[in-house]
């Protein structure tokens, strides 16, 4: 070795190769350092963050699964299909038909497998609900955060988080295991990533990657990608925007196409005889779906859904609203506030109108009206201008575009370009006296109507009936009858092992390999167990209503909120148990034979699949060969 | 790497040999010698038995092949993408001329304690492996087990920790002693060899009666594989534009007054436009007294009007020099290592004899080097200016029409022009910058500047390599130099794409065979990190992932339709495909990137072509990667040959040792 050029010796490799230890402690601390850099520069909000987010927690996470009872019938078929993905390696527990996309209930179903939520929880609605609830969290967060993007004050992009947290509407379906929540959140992701101050290719392919995860979670919020697309535009910086949009597009279009690419794979994209098809559900879900009448026809299904939320909460989603009409003036709101109104629109579409379609517009409501806030209350010019790149590090770094956010809200009011100073003075006094009239006021309307609202969700344990009636049924029905059931009693009976297993009600009609289990129609029923569905849904399943008819009620839970009741064939009383009365007269001999010789087929089925197959065979073997009466594997 | 036999070689621990006494080193060398193999050791069966049990038990493979996927992985991962040690001795390369006295890098890496070195031969690696395996079969199994332990999961990790405890142990007690008789290490390998056969017997029968889950699995990890590939090909195409402020780094106006010295080589081989070449340097904004241009031309009859030319013009210019070297043998490495003795210099540039180097480069290059005193190395963009061929051309008399045809669409053609400029721009915009940041970096052979005394201290150029530019970059970033690249339009050197596509399939062949040779050299295994030597790995590599591209679609489309895989691994096959068409949307924007930087007048069609023209290109680029490993295949076969005879001539045949080595 001869001498060493002055500038290289810094920089050769290390003679010797760190240990792994040392390695690990270099980039823990590079690490540590890089955290703390962060935390320090968002130190405000972090602060800020962990006041509210505690207060939120407590209020949807006490009785979380107590209030809302189990009202709806979805929340039970998603923690169904996420039981049948985690334990069957199946992607509904039925045929699935591409009613939506399967990543919503992916995620439940990997949350419980990494919490084994299923045989953890009391039910398994619960287990969803316990993921609904994180997930509630991180809306916050992202809700707040995306609040600073556009350009709140920490104040209002806070209040943002609370009434969008504390609304009951919000306790009531954002506590329930909907997908509209899993694709909220990722939503949310989405803009945050959209808005992001970087302007970086990253961020771009990131956001199409969260919307098209939302999209996976639930399709229908592929309405705001026109307003996301204009955020990432006006976000944008003209040096790599092209990268930007091709990114954006190229992992949106991936990610979604993987939906089509796994229809295709399995030739159901198109119609066809004998298989379900891609085509066919989105013509229904467009289409042929029946529509729930006009919001103005005070006896459709519409005005009685919006009439549902209204009395939850009258305040928040109207006060958006009449927010968002001015906020389309105000460059940096204006995405959010022409989402809030174009899905306020869509409630007139006079189309099928879902019950938590109202999920979806909380997030922007909340935005709008504390944006209107923020925007009307005048900044402080003078010390904004000196510490605005400095202090408020808040993710505030405008390259260009919007770099006007603070200062626009006073120069598109008008305020006090050629005017004399005391008006000027005025105006401000009077738009800081409106914005804190504004203040209380709501903290005072909404305090009086939330307050009995949050208090009755947070004792009132609405879910007891569906649970007792579980329990009930686990401990006094032992025979091996049929069940039919709602989504919600199928999971649980499943989980503790109810075999044959349960039937969903819908599918006893309407899948036909179902249906092929059952060759009598409804004197194959032994037991239901379920609430009385109206009458509309009764009209599309013939079979239940049937068996709902010739039935008698064995017990009943919550004022008949759900009932345990005993199908009763002609020739059969209460006191026989299933087994030995028949479908029919012909077929009691079959059934009395068949015992011994069916024996094998039937145990044969599926060795792996459910915990603890109860080898009870005397029951018609030949309906129980795969998924729909017993266990199915993938 | 047991073709060398000098008895000199260095040890795979220098501390524990008593002929090299450690005297860094305060404690006993052979107890820390010691401790270092058994915590290797100890290493060694921790992962054996995580992966193990991570293989069978979540990732659900069937207990057998689960250790065979890890007993696979502790024989190829740490030879292939773990740090080497010495690989030769250092007096004998890079070769025994020139100033540097054996090179920074050797010399560094000699005197460094590395404790995992120099590892047995593979395939006596793989036979301690197969041994573990068969303990862990034994103790595994049901009939045979060993322990008698309670509890579903115990056995497994047992039988995997005794497995894996017999590999390491059986590893460690023959890498203690080396055999240093020929004779002796033939003989090893033969037991090595009977000792895996009846593994190798019980895999393929396996693989036989499973050949149908056997090709999917396979075709799955080849498509996981081209999709990492190609997104992190992606990724860094477009690296230059992932942040705004990243796009436009370089600033004219910043230049500082002239200060180096700089020496140009340019090689010329029959070039007539050389003359406008030099003439065009030498008008450049740089003062010609801190400027020498080191022409290289040969000395033979084609090269004689060329040589004319720079004789002229040298007659004109003092501080151009004409070197002509005897020698029949000529190429563009060797001339450049024979110029590199001439130049004066401290800035060594290299500018080929056709291109057109831009008017403010040398000053622009001065002013990084004067600023960034801890850089080494500064590459300048290349970048080929014609998009359109050369338009329709009339058809000489006497061709047959389908001949004519073909000949315009060997030349006339456009839509590859289109691509092999995107091309150049990404890789020299973009590409090169993140490689640069990443320290590791294939250097282009054009518009490249070195500091004399790097270029000194990295021994100069490979003669016997086909890319000395990708091979000097490499050795530049195993030593740990830095590397600046800039590109703005203003100082690209401008350039022509080749005349035809069989031209442009030539060239590809050659900078793949290149790649190639620079990979089986295995200088890459010096460098310092990890990641380094994955994407080292990787990047030069890079012509099997092109031949494999082509395949790509064909065979997954079988796959999907013939052999109806599981639905999603369909998706799996589909997904690199998938990133490749995002590559190509990201290309195009960086295609109008490239037309709105030069003022290019390209319209929608031009956009449409590039994006249709796609998988043609690549179909073109999969040709040259398949002709480059026919190629290569055949040569190292060649190379075996002379290294036979290059064992009586002492070190003579580098080459030969190389190809040697890669084939072990």
């Amino acid at each position: 070795m001869t001498t060493v050029p002055d500038v290289f010796d810094e920089t050769l490799p290390h003679p010797v190769a760190p240990r792994p230890a040392a390695w690990a402690a270099d980039r823990a601390r590079l690490l540590g350092a890089w955290v703390a850099a962060g935390a320090r520069a968002h130190r405000s909000s972090l602060v800020l963050l962990a006041v509210l987010l505690p207060v939120v927690a407590v209020v949807h996470g006490v009785n979380f699964d107590g209030w809302p009872g189990r009202v709806t019938d979805d929340e039970g078929t998603y923690a169904a299909q996420a039981y049948s993905m985690q334990y069957w390696n199946r992607i509904a527990h039925y045929t699935y038909w591409y009613d939506h996309p399967f990543g919503g209930w992916l995620l439940i179903a990997i949350y419980t497998k990494l919490t084994d939520g299923f045989h953890r929880a009391a039910t398994a609605v619960t287990a969803a609900r316990e993921l609904m609830f994180l997930l509630h969290l991180v809306s916050c967060v992202l809700l707040y955060r995306l609040g600073r993007l556009l350009g709140l004050r920490r104040f209002f992009a806070g209040l943002a988080l609370l009434v969008f947290s504390l609304s009951p509407l919000a306790l009531w379906y954002q506590r329930m295991a909907f997908l509209d929540n899993i694709g909220v959140m990722w939503l949310l992701a989405a803009f945050v990533c959209a808005a992001s101050p970087r302007r970086s290719v990253a961020a771009a392919a990131l956001a199409g990657t969260f919307m098209a995860f939302s999209f996976w979670s639930k399709e229908t919020t592929l309405l705001f990608l026109p307003g996301l697309y204009v955020l990432l535009w006006q976000h944008r910086d003209p040096r790599n925007w092209r990268f930007v949009r091709r990114n954006f597009l190229g992992c949106l279009l991936g990610i979604c196409g993987i939906y089509i690419l796994y229809a295709a794979a399995k030739n159901e994209l198109f119609e066809g005889p004998g298989h379900v098809s891609l085509e066919w559900a989105v013509r229904w879900q467009l289409f042929d779906r029946a529509p729930s009448g006009s919001v103005l026809d005070t006896g459709s299904d519409t005005y009685n859904v919006v009439r549902s939320w209204l009395d939850l909460d009258p305040y928040l989603v109207l006060a958006g609203i009449a927010a968002a009409v001015p906020l389309l003036a105000l460059r940096r709101l204006r995405v959010v506030s022409a989402l809030l109104l174009m899905q306020f629109g869509f409630i007139f579409r006079n189309g099928y109108l879902p019950n938590p379609y109202v999920t979806a517009m909380l997030p922007f409501a909340a935005l709008c009206a504390a944006g209107l806030l923020d925007a009307v209350l005048p900044r402080a010019l003078p010390r904004m201008s000196t510490d605005h790149g400095g202090r408020d590090g808040d993710g505030e770094r405008h390259g260009h575009g919007d770099g006007d956010g603070h200062g626009d809200a006073v120069r598109e009011r008008g305020g006090g370009r050629g005017m004399p100073e005391w008006t000027t003075a005025a105006w401000t006094g009077l738009r800081r006296g409106a914005v804190a009239a504004a203040v209380v006021g709501s903290v005072v309307t909404l305090a009086w109507d939330w307050t009995p609202k949050i208090h009755k969700a947070l004792t009132l344990d609405a879910s007891a009936p569906s649970r007792d009636a579980t329990r009930w049924f686990l401990a006094h029905i032992h025979d091996d009858g049929t069940v039919i059931t709602d989504d919600i009693a199928w999971t649980d009976l499943t989980i503790h092992g109810r075999r044959p297993l349960p039937v969903w009600f819908y599918k006893l009609d309407l899948d036909p390999e179902v249906r092929g289990h059952f060759p009598h129609g409804w004197k194959d029923v032994d037991y239901l167990m379920m609430g009385k569905p109206p009458d509309s849904v009764l009209a599309e399943v013939p079979i239940v209503a049937e068996a709902l008819h010739h039935s008698v009620v064995l017990k009943s839970f919550g004022n008949g909120e759900i009932e345990i009741r005993r199908v009763l064939p002609p020739g059969c009383r209460v006191d026989i148990p299933p087994a030995r009365c028949g479908p029919g007269p012909d077929s009691v001999p079959a059934r009395s034979g068949d015992g011994d010789a069916q024996r094998p087929a039937s145990g044969r089925g599926h060795p792996g699949a459910g915990a603890g197959e109860p080898a009870r065979d005397s029951g018609d073997s030949l309906r129980r060969r795969d998924g729909v009466l017993s266990p199915g594997g993938g | 790497m047991k073709s060398d036999s000098t008895p000199s070689r260095p040890r795979t621990f220098p501390s524990a040999s008593p002929r090299h006494p450690s005297a860094h080193l305060h404690r006993d060398p052979r107890a820390s010698a010691r401790r270092r193999r058994l915590a290797t050791a100890a290493w060694g069966v921790a992962l054996h038995v995580a992966l193990a049990v991570l293989f069978a038990g979540p990732l659900v493979v069937e207990d057998g092949l689960a250790y065979v996927i890890v007993a696979a992985l502790a024989v190829l991962a740490p030879r292939t993408f773990g740090r080497a040690g010495p690989r030769r001795s250092p007096v004998a390369w890079p070769r025994p001329v020139g100033a540097g006295g054996g090179g920074l890098t050797v010399v560094r890496v000699a005197g460094r304690v590395d404790h995992r070195g120099a590892r047995l031969p593979r395939i006596v690696q793989l036979a301690c492996e197969s041994a573990g395996w068969y303990v862990f079969t034994i103790a595994g199994s049901a009939d045979l087990r060993v322990a008698s332990v309670g509890g579903p999961d115990l056995p497994g990790w047992l039988a995997a920790t005794l497995g894996a405890a017999a590999a390491t142990g059986g590893s460690l007690l023959l890498s203690r002693r080396e055999p240093s008789a020929r004779a002796a290490r033939h003989r090893r390998r033969g037991l090595s060899i009977v000792a895996a056969v009846p593994l190798a017997v019980v895999l393929a029968m396996r693989a036989a009666q499973h050949h149908h889950a056997v090709l999917i699995a396979a075709w799955t990890g080849v498509s996981l594989l081209m999709l990492v590939v190609a997104i992190l090909t992606l990724v860094r195409g477009q690296y230059s534009w992932q942040l705004p402020e990243r796009v436009h780094h370089v600033d004219l106006a910043d230049v500082v007054a002239p200060w180096h010295r700089f020496s140009l080589i340019i090689p010329a081989r029959d070039e007539p436009i050389l003359g406008r070449t030099l003439t065009q340097i030498l008008a450049g904004d740089y003062p010609a007294d801190l400027l020498e241009l080191v022409v290289m031309v040969s000395h033979d009859e084609v090269d004689r009007p060329t040589r004319r030319i720079a004789e002229q013009i040298a007659a004109r210019h003092p501080n151009v020099h004409v070197i002509a070297p005897e020698g029949n043998q000529r190429s563009k490495p060797l001339s450049l290592e024979d110029a590199r003795r001439h130049c004066t210099g401290d800035i060594v540039g290299i500018v080929d004899a056709e291109s057109l180097i831009a008017g403010g480069l040398l000053s622009y290059v001065n002013s990084l080097a004067l600023r960034q005193a801890d850089v080494g190395i500064f590459q300048g963009g290349v970048q080929l200016m014609n998009v359109r061929g050369p338009g329709r051309q009339v058809r000489p008399t006497g061709v047959g029409r389908p001949r004519a045809a073909l000949h315009r669409w060997n030349t006339g053609t456009s839509w590859w022009r289109a691509r092999n400029c995107l091309e150049y721009y990404i890789w020299f915009m973009s590409r090169l910058r993140f490689q640069a940041r990443a320290r590791f970096i294939p250097l282009g052979g054009n518009t490249v500047f070195i500091r004399r005394s790097v270029l000194e201290r990295l021994g100069g150029w490979d003669v016997a390599c086909l890319t000395e530019d990708c091979d000097l970059g490499v050795r530049a970033s195993v030593a740990g130099i830095r590397t600046t690249v800039f590109y703005h339009p203003d100082l690209t050197t401008r350039e022509e794409t080749p005349e035809s596509l069989t031209k442009l399939v030539v060239q590809r062949t050659r900078w793949m065979m290149g790649f190639m040779q620079v990979l089986f050299k295995g200088d890459w295994r010096l460098l310092p990190g990890a990641r380094q030597r994955l994407m080292a790995a990787e990047m030069l590599a890079m012509p099997f992932f092109q031949a494999m591209a082509g395949l790509l679609l064909p065979v997954s489309a079988v796959l999907t339709l013939v052999l109806a895989a599981p639905t999603g691994l369909v998706i799996v096959f589909w997904l690199p495909l998938a990133a490749s068409v995002m590559s190509v949307f990201s290309e195009q924007a960086a295609f109008r990137e490239f037309a709105d930087a030069y003022d290019l007048a390209v319209g929608r069609w031009d956009s449409v072509r590039l994006i249709l023209s796609a998988p043609f290109y690549q179909l073109v680029l999969s040709i040259a990667a398949v002709r480059a490993t026919a190629r290569l295949l055949r040569g190292r076969l060649e190379w075996e040959k002379t290294s036979h005879s290059g064992a009586h001539h002492g070190a003579g045949a580098g080459a030969g040792r190389f190809g040697l080595e890669a084939a072990s």
